[in-house]
């Protein structure tokens, strides 16, 4: 497994698939921070009053690191800050859905699509995709052991 | 190694705080503050009758959806006065939910278009979810009230729970 991911260079790889979900995730969220604080109230999850100030930032650390994982400027930063945001977001997501509370998780978009389907069936997919690209921040992270090169 | 990693994420962390803000003061928007403030529903105000009853009256005026505490919800439940909303998804109404209540999922309350066009708009509407946390009957109110333009819609934030722990009737 080791050998094949070093012949496709699987660390390279991640990084690009990873950069460029964290940049498409951006987009929405910093054109529309109201939109995005809203989807942050409805995990119930942080106090309501520092709910606006995370929807300014946290997409500005998405795009960040997104570009930081595609350029490889700062990326053992970037790669450590990726899986404290996924597991961030598992988490979130996890305890909603525990809870009950069906929600359109803000993931991408921040406004509901109509007709979209079954909420919780996506927040399980989700929660499947977060923790896949978990697993890529881990070999982004990992990188040298995959090359071979200390 | 160690020392440069959290220093990129420092830097990181600042630089995304500084393009937050840039983007805040770009913003232009009023409502849209850097510590928000949770919003509170103006809750109508009960007179009290001559034999020590409790009257509740609907303003003239509602500049927004207000609260309905669980004295008011009952009243306007035992008077027959107002229609019940449940704004849950229909897995959880089906349930249970207040007796007589209708049911429209704020997540897919486009689909439920022709109920809500089919409603009065001078009706009294109660709104309610699963209580507590749950935010689902704020913001159907406000597709009620601000979308649809009906005049007397409110939000009964004890939800389901708080009606079912008073011993009130569901079905």
């Amino acid at each position: 497994m080791i050998e094949l991911m070093k012949k496709y260079n699987l660390p390279l790889l991640a990084r690009f698939i990873l950069g460029a979900v964290f940049i498409y995730a951006s987009l929405d969220k910093i054109a529309d921070p109201v939109a995005f604080s809203t989807n942050i109230d409805n995990y119930h999850i942080t106090p309501i009053a520092i709910n606006n100030l995370a929807a300014l930032i946290i997409p500005w650390v998405e795009l960040i690191i997104g570009l930081s994982l595609i350029t490889g400027v700062f990326l053992d930063g970037a790669s450590i800050l990726t899986m404290a945001l996924l597991v961030f977001f598992i988490f979130i997501i996890s305890q909603a859905y525990a809870r009950g509370i069906s929600l359109q998780c803000g993931c991408f978009k921040t406004v509901v699509d109509p007709g979209l389907g079954d909420l919780k069936q996506e927040m399980l997919w989700r929660i499947f995709e977060d923790f896949l690209f978990l697993g890529l921040a881990i070999i982004v992270y990992f990188r040298h052991a995959f090359r071979g090169t200390k | 190694m160690m020392d440069r990693t959290i220093k990129q994420i420092t830097f990181i962390l600042l630089l995304a705080t500084l393009l937050g803000l840039a983007r805040f003061y770009f913003l232009k928007d009023d409502d849209f503050t850097l510590i928000k403030e949770a919003r509170v529903l103006q809750e109508t105000e009960v007179e009290v009758s001559e034999s020590g009853e409790a009257i509740f009256t609907i303003p003239d005026f509602m500049t927004e959806p207000m609260m309905a505490s669980l004295e008011f919800t009952k009243y306007f439940f035992d008077n027959n006065r107002a229609i019940f909303v449940d704004a849950r998804e229909s897995e959880e109404f089906d349930i249970s939910h207040i007796a007589g209540a209708i049911n429209i999922p704020f997540d897919y309350y486009d689909e439920y278009m022709d109920t809500i066009d089919a409603l009065n708009y001078d009706d009294v509407f109660i709104i309610y979810c699963s209580g507590g946390e749950c935010s689902l009957s704020l913001d159907l109110a406000d597709v009620f009230f601000g979308d649809k333009a009906f005049e007397n819609v409110f939000v009964f934030e004890g939800g389901l729970p708080a009606w079912q722990d008073a011993g009130y009737p569901t079905e």
